[in-house]
């Protein structure tokens, strides 16, 4: 591997002390987990999503996979890392727009003008055109995105604006024209998964409703319309129809061997060239074909430390001048095992477990705030404000308060009115949770 | 023998309430209404205590109290599966299965104005298919298995043991070898009543009609003994609006005849018919000029009888004790009737032992509840104490007639104010609301070791 001196000396330099200072996690417990992880064989780690929103986490999710790599957790039965696992994403390329706009810088770095992170303020920076219009499908960027407000502001400075949706969602209601959108059961499709590396079929079971069209159906009638050439329309887009879709995704998997739709019909297909233990090989996609725990490439693409190592995120009580003074509470904003972001939100169904937005606050925290168990709270720090239900819960780490992402304004808890449009140090990610913010009882 | 029976480990469940959604789905119930509910030790998650779930639906006991406790005979069991099920066209809608079940099975549907509850999905169990519920269950923590009689165990934290019942549910419960956090052990507050409690704002047609059958017993008590002179009309006047009221609280109205058909199991329907035996022949006893000995007796055993059964009737199992070791309430319609027997045929020792009898109980009721942290409520005592007896035995034992009606009045307002209290103070027993005092108890254990160990 690369680096191991390199990083064994900055190890070297960061104490459990220290740890224990950044962390508030008392050193005997570091400890304990260190000789956990040290004596145990193998290894896997399961960092999860939530640690990929801060300004930091490439760099902690690189401190972790060190972690591994000096444990001797990698490349073996049982020993690992479970994130993400992409292997079954054949499609990506054919999905992504940058499939279709290559990147033209010419360090090769792939960037968008627009960023996931910072859609409202990027939106509104373009000047070289103005943007005039967008169009929005499968996604509900006003609750979602972060900076809720900016996205507001950026949506309604639009001359014009197409949202694609099943429901009348707080993004639909931006929308000059609001296209009703077909379900996940009435269209056929290839699919992969984050948590296995299986690839499936996921058949159609019923007809869209009324008028609904498929938006592959949309594209195709509008292609048509702005007189774009047939052949080429043909190329890229499946043709309406059960019978079109089924060509096209026949024609895409020609690509790998093994995988048709007849032998996906009998049951789900590992992803072609899947490894079933990563890194088997000890052959790896960096520069130098090793593991590198010092990587140019890091600094390169991402400016970052070429080691993995602790940076403190931008907005932090320990991070002078972000805010802590006035605002001196973490919101963290995860997602609820009741919906999906803000999908299935509004149907009765889930509101039978999942009535309306809770913040969920430590009971010390609450009661220096005179906050009562129900109370109603505002939440708010100079980017925004919305107020919701105080739910006292002694298994929040104080100093903090969560509310579930997903929530629509018109529950009034939309939680990124607060958050900032900012990306994290690796990887195009949004830092949702880097977000100081302030709690006061609602008189 | 081997039964039908739910089986839910409660190491395995994450409470995602999957089985609560299949039961709606599956029997397309109103969305707040699903027969399968999941509730949550330590929601709050106090680092000290361990948060676990139960997830309960109908336990289609063998010794099912909700089919004994059912006036109109609207309850069946299916012999082959042992699914107990509701008539809804036999159900009156009285809500008394509610109170008889300690798993808060039965629930009243509003719109309907019946019961309802969980039918073990019973044409699937017929169809060789798993309940619903169980059937969406991911983690494997709910199934419905053949289990021996001797397997099935039912003690939980949320429950209270209705062994006796027979329940066909197997509970495996947390494991308490599983480490919790440790740290700060503070103190909980008491929980507040339990939801679908008895109250007397909702039960007030009860209360009314609770008190007018004793007073009518006493009156004609009175009468027989020739203390009083009672005339038919008033008699049956108050005898109808009593039962009017009675009537005005059952889902559907119309069908308030059955509510005699269970009288062979049925202490409610006891109640009932021994209410219309008494009216029946109060009425023949007031209209014939000169009653037969025989006649007297049947009216005042009829009365009597009802009294025992008014008494008789919230003793379920569904419905906590109001003070525990008390079997007596001060408000017990059978010793009510005494009292104001005693007073209406002007008997001073009948009155007097009557007197001390409830005075001990309610004083020996209020210092057991003053010991479980249950408000005092010093003025409802007062009023009690002091209408019920200080101000009638004071203007009786003055001896002079004029204050003698207005002592009775007094009699009557301090029994309805304890009549009030308890309805008041009754709980149905729901686990939900069980599960909260549970939680006290067991932070309140974990308090004792904390300072034993300190």
């Amino acid at each position: 591997m690369l680096g191991f001196e390199q990083f064994a000396s900055a190890v070297r330099d960061l104490s459990p002390e220290r740890a224990a200072g950044i962390a508030e996690v008392p050193v005997e417990q570091i400890e304990r987990l260190a000789d956990l992880i040290g004596r145990t064989r193998p290894v896997t780690l399961c960092p999860g999503f939530g640690m990929q929103r801060y300004t930091n986490s490439g760099q902690t999710m690189r401190s972790l996979l060190a972690l591994l790599v000096i444990t001797g957790n990698v490349g073996r039965p049982g020993a690992g890392w479970a994130y993400a696992n992409l292997q079954s994403h054949i499609f990506d390329s054919v999905k992504d727009p940058i499939a279709f706009f290559p990147p033209t810088e010419p360090d090769g770095i792939a960037r968008v003008s627009i960023s996931t992170a910072r859609l409202g303020r990027d939106m509104l920076a373009q000047r070289d055109p103005p943007l005039a219009m967008a169009w929005i499908e499968r996604g509900n960027p006003i609750t979602q995105n972060p900076e809720t407000n900016a996205v507001l502001t950026a949506l309604r400075s639009l001359e014009f604006v197409v949202v694609v949706d099943q429901f009348l969602t707080d993004t639909a209601r931006e929308a000059d024209i609001v296209l009703p959108a077909k379900t996940l059961f009435e269209q056929s499709d290839v699919i992969g998964a984050y948590w296995h590396p299986y690839i499936q079929l996921k058949q159609k079971m019923l007809d869209p409703p009324g008028e609904v069209k498929p938006e592959s159906e949309v594209y195709w009638l509008l292609a048509h319309r702005l007189a774009i050439d047939p052949v080429a329309i043909r190329q890229v887009m499946p043709e309406p129809g059960d019978d079109g879709i089924e060509a096209y995704l026949e024609r895409r998997l020609s690509a790998f061997t093994g995988v048709t739709l007849a032998r996906l019909r009998e049951g789900p297909v590992l992803a072609p060239g899947c490894q079933e233990v990563a890194f088997a090989d000890l052959v790896f996609p960096t520069p130098s074909g090793r593991i590198e725990l010092w990587s140019e490439d890091a600094r390169c693409r991402w400016g970052v430390d070429p080691l993995p190592s602790y940076v403190e995120p931008e907005e932090s009580l320990r991070q002078p001048g972000s805010g802590g003074d006035r605002y001196p509470l973490y919101l963290m904003t995860p997602n609820t095992k009741n919906r999906i972001h803000s999908q299935f939100n509004n149907l009765a169904m889930i509101r039978q477990v999942s009535p309306a937005p809770i913040a969920q606050l430590h009971p010390d925290d609450a009661r220096a705030r005179g906050i009562p168990d129900g109370g109603l709270i505002r939440i708010f720090n100079d980017r925004g404000a919305f107020e919701v239900t105080a739910r006292l819960d002694a298994g929040i780490r104080p100093g903090c308060v969560a509310v579930a992402n997903g929530w629509w304004i018109a529950d009034g808890a939309a939680v990124n009115r607060c958050s900032l449009g900012r990306e994290t140090d690796i990887g195009y990610g949004a830092a949702f949770h880097d977000t100081l913010v302030a709690v006061e009882l609602v008189e | 023998m081997k039964r039908l029976a739910f089986h839910f480990d409660q190491n395995r469940c994450t409470g995602c309430h999957a089985c609560q959604l299949a039961c709606t789905i599956e029997n397309e119930l109103p969305l707040t209404e699903s027969w399968r509910h999941v509730v949550t030790f330590n929601p709050r998650r106090r680092l000290e205590l361990p948060v676990f779930h139960l997830s309960l639906a109908c336990n289609h006991c063998a010794h099912a109290p909700c089919v004994n406790a059912c006036p109109a005979l609207a309850f069946s069991r299916d012999p082959v599966t042992g699914t107990v099920l509701i008539d809804g066209s036999r159900c009156i809608g009285c809500r008394y299965c509610s109170w008889a079940c300690p798993y808060d099975a039965p629930r009243f549907n509003g719109r309907r104005g019946l019961m309802s509850k969980c039918t073990f999905c019973n044409e699937r169990l017929h169809a060789g298919l798993a309940p619903a519920c169980a059937a969406a269950c991911p983690t494997g923590a709910l199934a419905a298995t053949s289990l021996e009689e001797r397997d099935l165990t039912v003690r939980s934290v949320g429950l209270l043991d209705g062994r006796a019942l027979r329940p066909a549910v197997s509970i495996v419960p947390w494991d308490a070898a599983q480490r919790t956090a440790g740290g700060g052990v503070g103190e909980l507050p008491r929980p507040g009543a339990s939801p679908s409690r008895i109250t007397v704002q909702s039960e007030w047609p009860l209360a009314a009609f609770t008190l007018a059958v004793p007073t009518l017993v006493a009156l004609m008590t009175a009468q027989v003994v020739d203390a009083l002179a009672l005339t038919i009309w008033p008699f049956l006047g108050a005898a109808l609006l009593a039962t009017v009221l009675s009537v005005s609280h059952l889902g559907r109205k119309l069908g308030a005849w059955r509510a005699v058909l269970g009288v062979r199991t049925s202490w409610l329907s006891r109640e009932v018919a021994g209410f219309a035996a008494f009216v029946a022949l109060g009425t023949v006893r007031l209209i014939v000029p000169t009653p037969p000995p025989v006649l007297d007796a049947a009216t005042l055993a009829a009365g009597v009888a009802t009294l025992v059964a008014i008494d008789r009737v919230y003793r379920v199992h569904g419905i906590a004790v109001t003070s525990p070791g008390w079997s007596w309430h001060s408000a017990s319609a059978l010793l009510t009737g005494i009292l104001l027997a005693g007073v209406l045929v002007r008997s001073v020792p009948l009155a007097a032992a009557a007197g001390v009898v409830k005075i001990l109980l309610y004083v020996g009721r209020k210092v057991a509840r003053h010991g479980e942290d249950r408000p005092l409520r010093p003025v409802v005592s007062a009023m009690r104490l002091g209408l019920g007896f200080v101000l009638p035995a004071t203007l009786w034992l003055s001896e002079e007639a004029g204050l003698y009606w207005p002592a009775v009045v007094s009699v009557l307002a301090g029994e309805a104010v304890d009549r009030g209290e308890f309805y008041d103070e009754l709980e149905v027993a729901t686990p939900a609301w069980q599960m909260e005092l549970d939680l006290l108890a067991a932070s309140r254990d974990r308090s004792r070791v904390e300072e034993g160990a300190a």
